[in-house]
């Protein structure tokens, strides 16, 4: 196994990745299709003042200046619709002060985290962002009465533009990097907070955002200023239901704690669904000020990746709660249906993607683990020097073994097909205007079957290759004709068992044959809405595998196969390849073939030309390939004479030999190894997570992978004045097999100034926590001061807690701490709370709740209702 | 036993009880019975085995029961989980109560009292409850909202075993050296809420260094227990004696010799 790191270092280039610096050798420019023209349009639309203008001209300008990083999706960009922009800008809804005005999907947001409405209503202000337009704003009369400004950003340019023009982009100028230029010159939206001197606002600010719409970019600008001895606190929660993949969100951030100030910062992005890519945060404490902040995040899949779920592959966005997904019992050594518990939306994030061996891929966030066979050459031979461990994608590198399922065990549903509706008669009228009523043709008799044999599979197999249906529509716009028909030539393979099991169905006098003899068809409107029931659609591009198909009894699914090979399947030594002009489809064949526990390769795409029409010139055509091996089980299901060019396998099947490595003692039959051929840098995509009950893993596109769940991102604090102080207090929860990050980063520019980094972690089972922090003092900072404490709480004596503090400290005169301790929940704590009465379980998330309780108080109610949701959720099945 | 009560049957009867820790064995063959409406006082040096007696009466996952039985009610609770004693009514009040950081007391009361009693507990009947108590045991009322033993001083932590008792009303106490470490201040409070306790339908199982816990508590039986197993049984007045003779006095020869109870 190479020891080599992959290409994957997300922690060292998360300065690079989220923007902070951008690197000046990338090449390309978008137009983005805006111009100066549509900047000046923004702001006449909205009324600026002309310094804004200026303003966003400026960041227009050096929008165009910078040079387009490396990693940006430049598809992305260029489909925003500034167009848009003018839309969602126009004043269509009204800003709503009463509660029975805020639209129901944010009042369900509530109802969601469970809070009680009066409580909700007791929140200080909230005011929640549609569309980039604020339709809900409320803010306590004392609040008010105070000076405290809580606008949107618009409003608050507006009303307040003396404090707007003195404080907007100071803490990230237009210069920045391209994305908070972007945001300048076209920002719409956001919170403009303003806390007057000395004034304490003891409730928390909060503001909920939606982003709904397509080809949406939001570009909101946040302005939160504490005025000298002012204190506040502010909750960003995002929710972006249905944002689509194709839409964008550039934000600015910035925090300014004055002199003497406190200002805290929350967000909690993934817990209540955010969209978190290309967004520049900055906090910068003056002279005695203290700055807060907590942050946290989620990783993910990729949208469109497959789970195989108990129906078949489902695409990660469509699994919903409740779906039973195949997992693997590590303990067990088995593969499972487990119930999903939660699904979550990460929102958009850079994925990686792997490709194995084996020929398949996923794509996943970087702290994804998947389960690596794992060598250590220092243990004795005899007690093996494999074993398996949940690894995240960061830390793995080409040439590493992971384990994916061979075959997934399942007894199968016969599917009973559905029948379709038909219109038996029809009612026609004579010249004289009398009516009568007419038999329908369609209802010639036909016997289709009514539920699922290895025939009618093999068939509609056959006819997912080979097959194609029509209806038509009659006047009144009701289906009137139908045919299905197979293009399998005379003396094709298939051609004989075909007509005998349509011969059972039709009888013989109904099968028309063209005259060529490559094609025949079977008129019958009941058929052809029958595969449709079925889920069969005809056309090249639309013909998918149904989902029964994947859970049928393992026969039926073999035989399904094996007509869908009898039709578009060709032998290639011990396998079978296949070609079809829809890469879908194949993935659902290369699907149907991992459950039935055949090796499927990845889908091949190429450019052929061929003649197929015998037009007697060459078009040119896309094709996907599909090769399929270790197809002993499939070879009695094919017709005889694919099957006899099928080589026969020549040894009895033995899963993956690694060297020095009997797999088949640390994995079970189902179970293999692949080999990982490469890891590239995929495109930011949207990302989902799965939280799966019991086992927490499931199966993505035939590779088995853990779920992620929390872990934290880095927030960043200035400290540019004499005194100033910055505290981060995170938290993280790593449960069997996963690694979870925290950590912050500190910046002391300033003498005398005081940092504290709060880190606390859990590690349940094999999980394990790190922190990751970057303490920066800069030359003159004399006396800075930093402490950084990682507490980790360990549940198990399995789990683990590290930590990786980075110091590059460039003052001599500083005062730098780490301390980090580690307690384990001990059986005194347990004992003592179960004496009480307390079930183990529940003393346990009890014990867990108060090591998290320093930063749930941190939190608002709903907040911390959810985290402590979160913490029972992690809990269950700790013990017993 | 000195006392007949209403029940033929003890509260709690152990018998011929061996105990293990980590292979040591502790207890060597302890009988004890405690009828319901009584107050029992164990005595005995340091490392005779009082708290390991308490602890095994709770279900500690460490010590293992090598021979004899603890029957609570007729019911052998050997194999029963600390929670399910609990439920029970059996309630111990720790030596060394341990802390939870981040945990409230009121939180942690309320979910005790909510797995006592299986069920739910109204909120404004548990403020109700716990005010009595507060009043009663003469804690402030911001004391609930401390974290249970966080930083507690010894006596602190010692009023705290005691409002729980309180609270949970158990049938069975048990209560490992309540009074070690207390002022005088302190001591009297303990007494006041054993003594507020003691009905007929409770057991309760006082286990002591002193003599001095028993002036304010009256026993009806004194225990004194030495290398695992009771040496001596009897009224209050074992107590006095036990004071001025000291440990030594009961002291066995080497053999040792069966004392009935």
């Amino acid at each position: 196994m190479s020891a080599a790191k992959p290409n994957v270092q997300i922690n060292e280039d998360y300065e690079k990745l989220y923007g902070f610096h951008v690197p000046e050798h990338a090449v390309f420019k978008a137009e983005l299709g805006l111009d100066e023209g549509k900047v000046r349009q923004i702001s006449g639309m909205k009324g600026e003042p002309s310094w804004m203008l200026d303003f966003r001209l400026r960041g227009f300008r050096h929008y165009r200046q910078k040079p387009m990083p490396q990693w940006a999706n430049t598809e992305l960009l260029n489909s925003i619709k500034f167009d848009d922009i003018y839309y969602y800008l126009k004043p269509t809804e009204k800003k709503s002060e009463s509660w029975e005005d805020v639209p129901a999907e944010i009042k369900e947001t509530f109802d969601r985290l469970g809070i009680p409405e009066a409580e909700r209503k007791f929140l200080a202000g909230v005011s929640a962002q549609y569309e980039s337009e604020s339709v809900y704003h409320s803010m306590r009369e004392d609040l008010q009465k105070q000076g405290v400004i809580f606008l949107d950003m618009d409003t608050g340019l507006k009303e307040q533009p003396e404090i707007v023009k003195r404080y907007f982009g100071t803490v990230i100028p237009p210069a920045d990097n391209k994305f908070a230029a972007l945001n300048t010159a076209t920002w719409s939206g956001g919170s403009f907070i303003y806390v007057p001197k000395g004034i304490k606002v003891e409730m928390p600010l909060q503001a909920y955002f939606r982003i709904n719409a397509k080809n949406m970019g939001q570009f909101e600008r946040t302005l939160i200023i504490a005025d000298e001895g002012a204190e506040v606190t502010y909750i960003e929660g995002c929710t972006a239901p249905s944002y689509s993949s194709d839409s964008l969100h550039s934000a600015v951030v910035e925090l300014i704690a004055l002199p003497h100030a406190k200002l805290r910062y929350v967000t909690i992005q993934n817990w209540s669904k955010n969209v978190y890519n290309l967004v520049t945060k900055r906090a910068i404490a003056h002279e005695g000020a203290t700055v807060e902040w907590l942050d946290g995040n989620l990783g993910c899949v990729g949208e469109g990746e497959r789970v195989y779920s108990e129906s078949g592959p489902t695409p990660i966005e469509a699994v919903q709660p409740g779906t039973r997904v195949w997992s693997f019992d590590e303990s067990a050594r088995q593969w499972l249906l487990c119930p999903v518990v939660a699904r979550k939306d990460s929102g958009e994030q850079q994925v990686y993607e792997v490709r194995c061996s084996n020929g398949r891929a996923v794509r996943l966030t970087a702290n994804h683990p998947l389960l690596k066979i794992h060598r250590d050459p220092s243990r004795p031979k005899k007690l093996g020097r494999y074993s398996l461990r949940w690894t995240p994608l960061e830390e793995l590198s080409v040439g590493d073994w992971i384990v994916y399922p061979t075959a997934l065990p399942t007894e199968g549903v016969v599917h009973r097909f559905r029948q379709p509706v038909l219109n038996g008669h029809f009612t026609g009228k004579n010249q004289y205007g009398a009516s009568y009523t007419v038999n329908s043709h369609a209802r010639l008799p036909i016997a289709l079957p009514r539920e699922a044999d290895e025939d009618a599979c093999w068939m509609l197999g056959l006819w997912l290759a080979d097959g194609d249906a029509a209806v038509i529509d009659g006047n009144a716009g009701r289906p009137r004709f139908g045919r299905v028909g197979w293009s399998v030539p005379r003396g094709d393979r298939a051609r004989r068992r075909l007509v005998r099991l349509l011969n059972q169905c039709v009888g013989k006098p109904r099968l028309s044959e063209r005259k060529d003899g490559h094609y025949f068809r079977v008129n019958s409107l009941e058929f052809a809405l029958w595969l449709k029931a079925n889920g069969l659609s005809s056309g090249a591009r639309r013909k998918r595998v149904p989902g029964w198909a994947f859970t049928l009894p393992p026969r039926m699914r073999l035989s399904f196969l094996a007509g869908y090979l009898d039709g578009d399947g060709h032998a290639q030594n011990r396998g079978v390849t296949v070609k079809s002009a829809s890469r879908e489809l194949l993935s659902d064949i290369q699907a149907l073939a991992t459950v039935c526990g055949m090796h499927a390769s990845a889908v091949h795409t190429a450019q052929v030309k061929l003649d197929i029409n015998q037009t007697g010139q060459l078009k040119s055509y896309v094709t996907h390939s599909l090769a399929l091996s270790r197809v002993q089980t499939l070879r009695s299901f094919l017709s005889p004479r694919l099957r006899s060019r099928v080589k026969p396998a020549r040894h009895p099947q033995h899963y993956h030999s690694l060297t020095g490595l009997r797999a088949t003692d640390l994995l079970p039959e189902t179970a293999g190894a692949t080999r990982i051929t490469a890891i590239h840098h995929a495109r930011m995509a949207r990302t989902y997570d799965l939280q799966v009950d019991g086992t927490c893993s499931f199966v993505v596109n035939g590779l088995l992978v853990h779920n992620s769940r929390l872990t934290m991102k880095y927030p960043g604090v200035y400290l540019m004045g004499r005194g100033a102080r910055g505290e981060v207090l995170s938290v993280a929860f790593a449960s069997d097999g996963q690694h979870q990050d925290a950590g912050a980063k500190m910046i002391h520019a300033a003498p005398d100034t005081s940092s504290v980094i709060t880190s606390k972690s859990i590690s349940k089972g094999t999980g394990r926590t790190s922190y990751r922090g970057l303490v920066k003092v800069y030359p003159g900072a004399v006396n800075a001061k930093s402490t950084v404490r990682c507490d980790a709480l360990l549940l198990n004596p399995e789990s683990r807690s590290d930590t990786y503090p980075t110091m590059e400290i460039d003052e001599k005169r500083v005062q730098i701490g780490h301390e980090a301790t580690v307690s384990k929940i001990g059986d005194e704590q347990l004992f003592y709370a179960m004496s009480r009465g307390l079930k183990e379980q529940e003393a346990m998330s009890m014990i867990v709740n108060g090591f998290i309780e320093p930063f749930v108080k941190a939190l608002p109610l709903e907040y911390a209702v959810e985290l402590n949701r979160l913490v029972q959720l992690e809990m269950e099945g700790a013990v017993g | 036993m000195t006392k007949e009560s209403e029940m033929d049957r003890p509260l709690l009867a152990v018998e011929g009880l061996h105990i293990s820790v980590e292979g040591k064995e502790i207890l060597k063959g302890l009988d004890l019975s405690v009828n319901a409406g009584e107050l029992h006082a164990l005595m005995g040096p340091n490392g005779s085995g009082k708290s390991t007696l308490s602890f095994c009466l709770m279900g500690h996952p460490k010590y293992e029961i090598t021979a004899g039985k603890i029957r609570y009610r007729q019911e052998d609770i050997a194999t029963l989980s600390p929670d399910e004693r609990a439920r029970r009514g059996i309630f111990l009040a720790f030596q060394y109560p341990t802390a939870i950081p981040g945990v409230t007391i009121a939180n942690f009361l309320r979910a005790a009292l909510r797995g006592v009693r299986g069920g739910d507990v109204p909120v404004k009947e548990f403020r109700q409850t716990v005010k009595t108590h507060l009043k009663a045991l003469g804690i402030p009322d911001a004391f609930m909202n401390r974290y249970v033993n966080d930083g507690f001083s010894g006596g602190e932590k010692k009023r705290l075993e005691i409002l729980q008792m309180a609270v949970l009303s158990p049938l069975l106490a048990v209560l490992d050296e309540t009074d070690s470490g207390l002022d005088i201040d302190a001591l009297k409070t303990v007494a006041a809420g054993i003594n507020a306790l003691r009905s007929p339908q409770r057991g309760i199982l006082v286990i002591t260094h002193y003599q001095r816990l028993l002036n304010y508590v009256k026993p009806d039986a004194v225990h004194v227990m030495m290398d695992g197993r009771i040496v001596r049984s009897g009224g209050s007045e074992l107590a006095l004696e036990l004071e001025s003779k000291g440990y030594e006095g009961f002291r066995l020869p080497t053999a040792p010799i069966e004392v009935g109870a």
